[in-house]
């Protein structure tokens, strides 16, 4: 099977100069874990999730520990997040975007996820704009 | 492909009853029969060309539980969602249909939740991207609170700029704007009010008038439903009456039966067609759908049939055209 024939037609995305506040707003109301990054074309240039927001706002040595033990209070979860509430989303995103085509094969995709750990995969057309995305269960929906 | 712009989305629920108490002791009234759907002018129309496989983008603002059903079930009929999310509950517009009555439906539709500045913001960024890829833009509907009356036409004015062909499907205060921007086809929604541009819409004579006022800026054809049967298009120099033959005719659920009517045109449009021929192909469209219990119909050979009950009169009016 091919992405075409899995992937799910939505373009909810971002643009690199909205806020990290933006996208908080955004991702609270539609309830989705991560969008794309788009430029002013509709071309895929990043990728965002609450994942990437709370590394951001979490103190270093959090990846390091991988426990909030360390962290005195919430509070100070708050002053980091309001501290970077009004970078632009291209400060925080994933640059380096795991894209598919929607000619590829299904399995090529399942190995893309498997191998780095996604959830969400953007899918673009042969100009690199947004098409749509292949989430996990799409893939798992396709397969059953 | 095409581009729909719903500003205000609904989720329609549809009843249909045996009569309506509206007075007495016992007031409660139960349907017998019962139809939910996504909805809102535009999404109809992508509904529409969805069913058809025609690409189709589907905008507008959505909120909560509501909005969530409603990317849901649009994208389930092969639509392309772009949509904006706001604070909210996305409205809920009900209709109820009287069996053996022959007038028109209650319909009693919400307002629907407002839109916060920032968001308006990214619409208009999203909106220029997705002109890019369209070559038609189909924008209709009621504007939810806290949206400027002039959107419409600020957005027919991009979409101009950027090579985009668009139908607008609306009445109110952002018709009367609309107007000065002068889209391909503009469709007056005369459900609320009959009186367009100080024209109040009489008979004949004064669609023709009201017509001819819009199309005096930039608007190439104006397209005024006269009941479910009866569609007037009005071109730069002519005008025609384009009306249903059919003594059978059992109208079902007039819900979505002018997005059938635009839905069929900018299909044909998009494929090339000429612009009366569509418009009687959308005529079939809606003459189709309203024949079903479910909005919008699926069966196309029922459409293409129904193309064989229109007829076509070239109107008369006076200094412009000629009578065929």
């Amino acid at each position: 099977m091919k992405v075409k024939d899995i992937m799910t037609r939505d373009l909810s995305s971002v643009c690199e100069e909205d806020t990290i506040k933006d996208l908080i707003y955004l991702l609270e109301k539609s309830e989705l874990p991560g969008v794309p990054v788009v430029d002013q074309e509709g071309r895929v240039v990043g990728f965002i999730s609450e994942r990437d927001v709370i590394a951001s706002a979490l103190p270093d040595y959090f990846e390091m520990l991988r426990t909030a033990f360390y962290i005195p209070d919430i509070n100070q979860l708050s002053k980091e997040l309001e501290e970077i509430a009004s970078d632009p989303i291209s400060k925080h995103m994933v640059e380096d975007v795991v894209s598919v085509s929607e000619e590829e094969e299904d399995l090529h995709v399942a190995d893309l996820i498997i191998r780095n750990d996604l959830n969400r995969v953007p899918v673009v057309d042969d100009q690199g704009m947004l098409s749509g995305i292949v989430r996990r269960i799409d893939l798992l929906g396709a397969l059953l | 492909m095409i581009l729909t712009v719903t500003l205000n989305p609904a989720f329609d629920k549809i009843y249909w009853v045996k009569d309506l108490k509206l007075e007495g002791e016992t007031i409660l009234s139960r349907a017998y029969r019962s139809y939910s759907s996504a909805g809102g002018k535009g999404i109809n129309v992508s509904i529409y060309l969805g069913r058809l496989g025609v690409d189709n983008i589907a905008m507008g603002f959505i909120a909560g539980h509501t909005g969530r059903a409603i990317k849901r079930s649009v994208r389930e009929e092969g639509v392309t969602t772009n949509f904006n999310w706001i604070d909210g509950e996305t409205r809920t517009n009900v209709a109820i249909l009287r069996k053996k009555h022959k007038d028109r439906p209650i319909e009693v539709n919400e307002q629907g939740p407002p839109v916060p500045e920032k968001v308006l913001r990214q619409f208009w960024t999203q909106y220029e991207m997705m002109l890019k890829r369209a070559s038609y833009a189909v924008i209709s509907g009621s504007l939810p609170p806290n949206v400027p009356d002039d959107i419409y036409a600020r957005m027919v004015k991009k979409a101009k700029g950027a090579g985009v062909k668009t139908i607008v499907n609306t009445g109110g205060p952002q018709l009367d704007e609309v107007v000065k921007e002068g889209p391909l086809i503009l469709k007056p929604d005369i459900r609320e009010s009959k009186t367009i541009l100080g024209e109040p819409l009489t008979d004949q004579a004064s669609v023709l008038r009201m017509g001819r006022k819009i199309l005096q800026n930039d608007t190439d054809y104006v397209l005024v439903s006269y009941g479910v049967t009866g569609d007037i298009l009005i071109g730069p120099e002519r005008a025609w009456r384009l009306q249903v033959d059919k003594d059978d005719l059992e109208i079902k659920n007039e819900v979505g039966g002018g997005d059938a009517l635009i839905g069929g045109i900018v299909y044909k449009l998009a494929d090339g067609e000429e612009m009366l021929e569509a418009v009687k192909y959308g005529m079939a469209s809606a003459v189709a759908s309203v024949q079903n219990y479910e909005k919008l119909c699926r069966d196309m050979s029922l459409v293409h049939a129904e193309r064989e009950n229109i007829s076509v009169t070239e109107l008369k009016e006076e200094g412009i055209g000629s009578e065929s």
